[in-house]
């Protein structure tokens, strides 16, 4: 019985429907998410824990090379809230027709892109 | 409905709801600590400092980290069960992510009981 199901191993043959790309994304950032966990645990606390600790978090934070793994954490936080709060939406069965489905997906997609973008200018 | 995920103590529906649960508990967090942000100057130590200053706002962030990584823990066991098709290797990443958990858990109860 289960060698009779189709298996289609080369992802690259599959087209990637724009609500499909939204939730792999989504599992992609909580994926990378989790695993920038500890440096944000580590910088919380080493912040909090004095002045000189502060000063010294800050100095790493703005390194250039740790400035381009925070662009990809803020947008990994951002397409996971939305995204999620989508999926959200969806699980209540709102906005779950095709043409909508498509339509928030691509929003999703923009709207945190924007705000990535919009966060990197700020700090 | 189908209530078979009560006698299941930690079923996919019990899951289902404790990560939708959870996901709304965390906006709300955040969307209280954006507000705070904004009014804190957080770029230098005494304001960044003077926002844990509330026990509340401490007890939240506290509440907040392990709300956000109970989340984490359900999300890491779906992928692991997707991806990971050996028990033993699964069942070692797992513990080893579970472990991870713990640890930080451990630091931020810690500091955020100790400090403020």
């Amino acid at each position: 019985m289960a060698a009779k199901q189709p298996k289609n191993l080369n992802l690259f043959s599959i087209r990637l429907p724009l609500p499909a790309l939204v939730s792999i994304l989504h599992r992609m950032s909580g994926v990378l998410l989790f695993l920038l966990m500890p440096f944000l645990t580590w910088a919380f606390c080493h912040s909090l824990s004095s002045d000189l600790n502060f000063k010294e978090t800050i100095l790493i934070l703005n390194a250039w090379p740790v400035k381009i793994i925070e662009v990809f954490f803020v947008w990994a936080l951002i397409h996971h809230l939305i995204a999620g709060l989508r999926h959200l939406l969806l699980d209540f069965q709102i906005g779950s027709d095709l043409i909508v489905a498509r339509l928030s997906s691509k929003t999703v997609l923009v709207v945190s892109f924007i705000l990535t973008f919009i966060m990197a200018c700020w700090v | 409905m189908n209530i078979r995920w009560i006698k299941e103590p930690f079923g996919g529906m019990t899951q289902w709801v404790y990560q939708r649960f959870t996901a709304l508990l965390m906006v709300a967090y955040l969307l209280i600590m954006g507000i705070l942000i904004l009014n804190h100057s957080v770029f230098d130590y005494v304001g960044w400092i003077s926002m844990f200053d509330s026990w509340l706002v401490r007890f939240g962030t506290l509440i907040f980290f392990y709300i956000m990584f109970f989340h984490a823990w359900i999300g890491v066991l779906h992928v692991t069960e997707d991806y990971i098709k050996c028990f033993a290797i699964r069942r070692t990443v797992n513990f080893c992510f579970l472990m991870m958990i713990n640890i930080q858990l451990l630091i931020l109860s810690f500091y955020l009981i100790k400090w403020g």
